[in-house]
């Protein structure tokens, strides 16, 4: 049971042109085990709300928890996946998915258990020894998704995990996502400016505006689980929701 | 009076050091360019492109060719234009007799324990200084005055003062190779450790890692690169240290630079130049190939990042 709650939750950033308002006053819920994406255009704040989630940043105003509790700052219990992957370079693959089991002291011979188990399921058991500078982006990023599940989270943040992708890479990684998020289902948010993407991915989708930096609508997604192989986004029902969303965006700009 | 003549001497030698400074830059990256073609073959199976054999030729050969192209051109430059530079042919043949003579051994002799001592100091003393600063604003606040002052602080005007405190024997030349590299290797090692992504460290916290967790097993390993940088530079300064210190107070080196220039045996003194250019390219180069045994994901060209 995990759920994620922001209340009223502001954060301002002081700079030298002055405060600025990353995210303005957003409340919001996360379902235990509910996908929940959240689009909107860059700077509205996006990565800020993960981030809070994240503990890496805490609230100006209003409170962030994690089934009811405060956060009081990170842990791996939420583990993220970031855009620009962020592995440890002197690290071979193995060793970055192993990290967070280390830390934990999870003992040897279960970590390596472990470790491999998740190198087979995305797909990277004959790379385990390589470097991230030797892999593909795509390969990177299935590293990154590796260590975030390794250490068993409650819940996975994600942000835009596959915006650095080209687009094929990122369709077949988006449909791997949703075959192992469809057989686990942990509580996830997910970040993305790609409306499709979240379409595909959510269970809910929530649509952030700029200035304010708001949370202005939410779409519920019904699209019936597993949704793997039916290509969903072909159906008219997919173009009217795709069309529903960008439209909301247009008129809030 | 004397030590009028010990600076013109030093000044002469320093230019004649200066001279072969394009030289020495050349054949140091040529060094380099060979030392990153073996580890680059070596790394081959491992590597996601790898290299053709042809390309591995290819990185051989170029720098190689860069070399004999300067090879020429200073033996054209000596026979044809320059009446007092002396042709390649007898500055090598004038290093034949260095080595035959045994004043070459003579010079290792005195000079090679002073520049290990000084740079394992200087290294002793650099490295952690150099973590802490970059690891802690707190550290970087109380010795960045003092070292950066120390830093852009001539060595050389420093020797009188030096000689004054320690006298003229083994301690005098350990403490310039010392004050000679330790400032560059505590400077670029700060320079690399703030250098580190600090997305890096948050993700470190993110999976897990303590305060001490994130030093550890975060900048640490990700300054490394940056720590076998620190050491080239320091290696390639110390050397320098050793042959300024040498030639203020002449011994090994020094005094051998010292009794060619006396006795305008040009091609002997450069043949003593090419040495230390290889002492100091060897030592950079010997470090690079240890980088690569121990920081194999490291495989960006030059080795820096
Ligand atoms: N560390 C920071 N310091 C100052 N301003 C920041 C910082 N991080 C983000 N911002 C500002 O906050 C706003 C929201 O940023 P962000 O959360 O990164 O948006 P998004 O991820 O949606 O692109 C932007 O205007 C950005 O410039
Ligand atoms: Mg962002």
């Amino acid at each position: 049971m995990t759920t994620l709650r922001a209340e009223a939750v502001r954060k301002t950033y002081r700079s030298d042109a002055g405060d600025v308002i990353a995210v303005d006053d957003v409340s919001f819920t996360v379902e235990d085990r509910e996908f929940v994406s959240v689009v909107g255009p860059s700077g509205c704040g996006k990565t800020t709300l993960l981030r809070l989630f994240a503990g890496l940043e805490t609230p100006t105003a209003g409170r962030v928890l994690v089934d009811g509790e405060r956060i009081e700052g990170p842990s791996p219990e939420r583990a993220m996946v970031f855009q620009s992957f962020n592995l440890f370079d002197w690290r071979t693959v193995r060793g970055n998915v192993a990290f967070g089991l280390e830390r934990q002291g999870v003992p040897e011979a279960e970590r390596r258990e472990r470790v491999d188990d998740w190198l087979d399921t995305v797909g990277l058991a004959d790379f385990a020894d390589a470097y991230p500078d030797e892999l593909s982006g795509g390969m990177r990023q299935r590293v990154g998704l590796a260590r975030a599940l390794a250490v068993d989270p409650d819940v996975l943040l994600m942000d835009e995990p596959f915006g650095a992708l080209d687009a094929q890479t990122r369709a077949v990684l988006q449909s791997e996502l949703l075959d192992l998020w469809e057989d686990r289902r942990t509580t996830v948010l997910f970040v993305t400016h790609d409306i499709e993407e979240a379409l595909l991915l959510s269970d809910r989708v929530l649509v952030m505006g700029a200035a304010p930096n708001a949370v202005t609508r939410t779409v519920d997604v019904p699209f019936e689980r597993p949704r793997h192989g039916r290509e969903l986004e072909t159906t008219p029902a997919f173009a009217e929701y795709r069309r529903e969303i960008w439209d909301h965006l247009r008129g809030e700009q | 009076m004397r030590h009028a003549r010990e600076l013109a001497a030093l000044a002469a030698a320093e230019s004649t050091l200066s001279a072969a400074g394009s030289t020495l830059a050349a054949a140091g990256s040529t060094l380099a360019a060979a030392g990153s073609t073996l580890a680059a073959a070596g790394s081959t199976a491992a590597s996601a492109e790898p290299m053709t054999a042809m390309d591995v030729r290819a990185r051989v050969r170029d720098p190689l060719f860069g070399v004999a192209s300067l090879a020429f051109a200073w033996e054209l430059l000596a026979r044809l234009v320059v009446d007092r530079l002396p042709p390649l042919s007898g500055v090598l043949v004038a290093g034949v007799d260095l080595v035959a003579s045994g004043e070459l051994v003579g010079a290792l002799a005195a000079s090679l324990p002073t520049l290990a001592l000084g740079y394992a100091l200087a290294v002793a003393v650099g490295v952690p200084l150099g973590l802490l600063m970059g690891f802690s604003q707190r550290a970087d606040a109380l010795a960045d005055t003092p070292v950066t002052t120390l830093f852009v602080t001539s060595v050389a005007s420093l020797l009188p003062l030096l000689i004054a405190v320690f006298g003229a024997g083994l301690g005098f030349y350990v403490v310039v190779v010392f004050l000679f590299a330790v400032f560059h290797v505590t400077l670029t090692l700060r320079a690399g450790v703030r250098d580190v992504d600090d997305a890096l460290v948050e993700t470190g916290r993110v999976f897990g890692a303590s305060r001490f967790g994130v030093y550890r097993h975060v900048l640490l390993p990700a300054s490394l690169p940056h720590v076998a940088a620190a050491l080239r530079l320091g290696a390639v300064r110390a050397v320098k240290g050793m042959v300024v210190g040498e030639l203020w107070v002449y011994a090994g080196f020094g005094s051998l630079l010292h009794g060619y220039q006396r006795y305008s045996q040009t091609d002997s003194a450069l043949a003593v130049v090419l040495v230390l250019m290889v002492l100091a390219a060897g030592l950079s180069g010997g470090l690079g190939a240890l980088e690569r045994r121990y920081a194999p994901w490291q495989r960006v060209e030059g080795g820096v990042r």
